[in-house]
């Protein structure tokens, strides 16, 4: 596809025409990256508002001693939606917000892989935390501290609804947290421009992919437990109560494989805001790049170790306790690499004391403080004196507020011209850094003497006698100085909104390709995608903006009216695929009521509406899917600089393969996180070992199972194969799903058959697992008859075959998870026979 | 046979090193707790245990694996001349890798298995330090 003699304006013309977005009610058909992004950025920030305006009531409740402000009820609420809100509705949603709106511009796309997904994510995400807000509200919040530990969270200790609330309105928001992760992935990995290798990848890309996997695999853990927890509270399965062989330690090791994770999953991004910011306001490229991409990987995967340095004071044995501590320490090491690129990268430039720069020395002073008391609470003997002080309140504060918030207002300054198409102006922004920086020392460095002096956290008041008066008052009124900052924020970035005047396309002579962007932003980025022989393409490529606003790159012209953007070969950035992107459609929004219907379902105990919001939404999805794919091949078609590329559905492994891939992964984790539990009960049930499958249910059975499992992916791969001609293709299919039936069945009368789940822990566990199973091999049904009736509809073809394929990844992940799970049921199982 | 040429030349090679600390932390962790609960310590073996030798298979196996991916990456790495980028990443990770395995093990020389200190044992009395009766966490 050569450009053609149009002139830029009407090429903008006839791109707008094919991205634009519907007025009005329209809008909530919207599923492009920057107006979901910049969604997703302000229902976060007003999430902000109400978990600070809950700050701000616990300190005033804490002031003074003996205050009667609000009672422990009241104050019970207040901190608990105080961590909730901040730590999955404001944190992670704000990243993800960010990542969105900037990373197709970063990458040279026009969108992100599945900008359908996108918008599902941001309606749960708002859903979910409305359920969250509306409990606030009329008093029903959840009350057992953001991590609900059990048993104070379970049934007999919280009988009300306070903590389904929580587990079922962030299980709901946790979708939107998975399905971003998904959509991170695998942008980051296959669309972006031509010519990006992974060593061309801006290094915020980096910072975010690791994210994008850290979430694939630490929120899994919690999703698990949350749903064990909720049906311990509705069914009254016992997998955390010890009266019938459960634990509740099991739910603190759920729940802190991710929460610890979490932290740096929140850090992550702002660190990978600071390496983009600081080397441009410092003039100098960043040193260490790949030091600082293995210090990434390196993080991500020692965070996952360190899970346990939040339980040290539950009476593990020492070899745990040192194990654990080891790892905290030395997580210092890859986050001291990037310190120190960060450092180093400053002293070699010429930096500018701009309002960013001034964020970014903000938070190397709050951080690293947070850091030096991060180690103290990994060394065990230091732990077991502060643990559940105020001290730790403060080391959190420091780490989060210093390592999220202060590196994300340094953000806001950056990338306000980006968004706004106006000049940054500075000087509301420094009274409020000076403020906020003020503030919060004020509020939190003072907690670290308080929790020394013995005072724990979660009190909803203390005696006059402790003499922590003083220092509590002053910590409450630098947390309203710190509030104040935060307010005068948000009206500069309001007015600036309103009468800053027009910005450059660059401002801060930056090198990364969202400065290429003309702005406003238009919904498809770029009038033509370019091709990158850099790192830094703005400086390697001089006049870059104006060769792709005059179709000078990869898809300069609209054809059939579609929405093109390109996918690359992951290591090379070769371009191999022309990508058809979706246009805005309402599926998405009614998706997500209907999900919402299912969790409000299960919220009321109205099991039928849950159900009926389950079957609607399924098949909301499968329309979406339906939509999707062609119904002829095209071929090879121009794609600009003289390359000729298939389009995405005549590939084999298109983006949505790996989508399928990388929700396997997470699928996986909360897998093997059963199987921790059932091997963790198992270990620490005292006395007889219970069986876990019914005595009636022979061995042979399992065998069975197993083998038409394994019979389906046989088939499966046969019909791959044989895609290219229909009717053996169908009928292989058909094999495939009929074997899935039987396995179905036989697993429902296992779960039938199984012991009483109420009696015991394991048995509990055992039809968990049971379930799990029967679930998974339910939708394989779905899925195989969706995929016969797109067979049938001439959707797939000899070189359009990624749907059975895909469906091939979902069989073969269904019978390696039949055979784990049903041998670890015969296991802890020794008297069936 | 692994391919290490092909390993190291895709992304997803990068993660091996790290796969590989993860499954020595799970694993030695997991054998120790499983040690302690089953009562490995009063099964001995020559002249150790078997709540000390189960680790101490473990551990060496892991190195040895990591050990042999950065020996393949250098060796891959010298007959490219330029290492070019993913290779060096792989080379560092794998070497990162290594030494956390070596680090976060340390404590296998150092702490005591199964011994729990009294005060904060839920619901029992104070008593000198246990061995081979906790409950593995």
């Amino acid at each position: 596809m050569a450009a053609s003699g149009k002139s830029a304006l009407l090429r903008h013309k006839d791109l707008q025409r094919a991205w634009c977005n519907p007025p009005g009610w329209g809008r909530l058909a919207a599923v492009n990256h920057s107006i979901i992004g910049r969604r997703f950025i302000l229902t976060a920030l007003a999430f902000f508002a109400i978990g600070g305006l809950l700050a701000m009531l616990l300190r005033a409740q804490l002031a003074t001693s003996r205050s009667a402000f609000v009672g422990p009820e009241i104050y019970n609420q207040f901190f608990t939606m105080h961590g909730t809100v901040m730590m999955f509705l404001f944190a992670i949603p704000l990243f993800e917000g960010l990542a969105m709106y900037l990373l197709p511009k970063m990458l040279g796309s026009r969108d992100m892989a599945f900008p359908r997904l996108s918008a599902y994510g941001y309606w749960c995400y708002v859903l979910g935390g409305s359920i969250l807000v509306v409990a606030l509200a009329i008093g029903y919040a959840p009350d057992s501290g953001w991590f609900m530990y059990t048993p104070l969270s379970s049934k007999p200790y919280t009988p009300g609804i306070n903590s389904d609330v929580w587990l079922i309105g962030i299980t709901f928001v946790e979708i939107s947290a998975i399905s971003a992760a998904v959509e991170i992935a695998v942008s980051i990995l296959r669309i972006r421009t031509g010519g990006m290798s992974l060593q061309r990848l801006p290094i915020f890309a980096w910072y975010m992919l690791v994210t994008a996997f850290m979430i694939l695999v630490g929120f899994p853990p919690l999703i698990l437990g949350s749903i064990l927890l909720e049906v311990e509270r509705a069914f009254g399965w016992p997998f955390f109560d010890p009266t019938r062989g459960g634990d509740p330690l099991l739910w603190q090791h759920l729940f802190w494989m991710f929460g610890h994770p979490e932290v740096y999953i929140i850090f992550l991004p702002a660190a990978g805001a600071i390496s983009t910011i600081l080397p441009v306001l410092s003039r100098q490229r960043l040193i260490g790049y790949s030091w600082l991409v293995a210090s990434i990987i390196a993080l991500g995967f020692i965070s996952f170790g360190l899970w346990v340095h939040h339980m040290f004071t539950t009476g593990l044995p020492h070899l745990s306790l040192a194990f654990f501590s080891a790892a905290s320490l030395l997580v210092v090491i890859p986050t001291s690499v990037q310190i120190f690129s960060w450092l180093a990268t400053l002293v070699m430039g010429r930096p500018q004391l701009k309002l960013p720069m001034l964020y970014i020395l903000g938070f190397f002073f709050v951080f690293v403080m947070g850091g030096l008391t991060g180690v103290m609470v990994g060394v065990v003997p230091f732990d077991w004196q502060a643990h559940d002080t105020h001290f730790v309140v403060a080391h959190l504060h420091y780490v989060l507020v210093g390592g999220f918030v202060f590196p994300m207002l340094a953000a806001a300054y950056y990338w306000l011209p980006r968004f706004t198409g106006r000049q940054a102006q500075h000087r509301l922004g420094l009274v409020a850094f000076w403020l906020i920086f003020l503030g919060f020392h004020g509020t939190f460095f003072l907690m670290h003497l308080t929790g020394l002096r013995g005072m724990p956290r979660r009190i909803f008041t203390y005696p006059v006698e402790m003499n922590w008066d003083v220092l509590n008052l002053i910590s409450s009124m630098g947390s309203f100085v710190m509030a104040a900052g935060f307010a005068l924020f948000v009206v500069d970035i309001i007015l600036q909104l309103r009468f800053a005047p027009r910005s450059c396309r660059n401002p801060w002579q930056a090198d990364t390709l969202e400065w290429t962007v003309p702005g406003p932003v238009p919904l498809y980025n770029f009038a033509a995608l370019p091709h990158i022989r850099s790192r830094y393409p703005l400086k390697a490529q001089s006049g870059l903006a104006l060769k792709l606003a005059t179709g000078d790159g990869y898809l300069p012209e609209v054809r059939h009216g579609w929405m093109e953007t390109l996918s690359v070969d992951m290591v090379s950035g070769r371009p191999d695929q022309i990508v058809l992107l979706p246009k805005p459609t309402y599926l998405p929004f009614f998706a997500a009521l209907a999900t919402a219907v299912f969790f409000l379902g299960a919220l009321f105990k109205i099991y039928g509406l849950a159900l009926a919001g389950l079957a609607t939404a399924m098949t909301l999805f499968l329309v979406w899917a339906w939509h999707s794919g062609l119904q002829r091949d095209y071929g090879a078609l121009p794609a600009g600089l003289g390359l000729s590329l298939p389009l995405h559905a005549e590939t084999e492994r298109p983006p949505a393969w790996w989508a399928m891939a990388f929700t396997l992964v997470a699928d996986g984790t909360m897998f093997a996180s059963l199987l921790f539990g059932g091997i963790f009960l198992l270990v620490v049930t005292p006395g007889e070992v219970q069986p876990a499958i019914a005595s009636g249910a022979a061995m042979w059975l399992d065998i069975v199972i197993i083998g038409l499992l394994a019979g389906a992916v046989f088939a499966m791969r046969r019909t791959v194969r044989a895609v290219a001609t229909p009717a053996p293709r169908q009928r292989l299919i058909g094999i495939a799903f009929v074997q899935q039936l039987l396995a179905a069945a036989l697993l429902v009368y296992l779960i039938r058959a199984a012991p009483d789940a109420k009696a015991h822990a394991v048995h509990a566990l055992s039809t968990a697992m049971l379930w799990y199973l029967a679930l998974h091999v339910m939708v394989a049904l779905v899925m195989t008859g969706f995929t016969i009736a797109r067979g049938r509809c001439g959707y797939i073809s000899a070189t359009r075959s990624a749907e059975p394929r895909i469906l091939l990844l979902w069989y073969t992940y269904v019978a390696l998870a039949g055979l784990i799970g049903l041998a670890l049921l015969r296991l802890i199982s020794p008297v069936a026979p | 046979m692994i391919n290490w040429r092909q390993v190291s030349s895709s992304p997803f090679g990068l993660l091996v090193g790290f796969l590989v600390w993860a499954s020595a932390f799970a694993s030695i962790y997991a054998a120790v707790s499983l040690g302690c609960a089953m009562g490995w310590q009063g099964v001995t073996l020559g002249v150790i245990t078997l709540q000390q030798l189960a680790p101490f298979l473990l551990l060496p196996l892991h190195i040895a694996i990591l050990t042999a991916i950065l020996f393949s990456a250098w060796r891959i790495a010298r007959a490219r001349h330029t290492p070019g980028f993913l290779l060096t990443l792989h080379g560092i990770t794998a070497a990162f890798a290594l030494a956390a395995t070596l680090w976060t093990s340390a404590p296998l020389l150092l702490a005591s298995n199964c011994g729990v200190t009294p005060t904060l044992v839920k619901g029992e009395q104070l008593e000198p330090e246990r061995s081979g009766s906790s409950a593995p966490h």
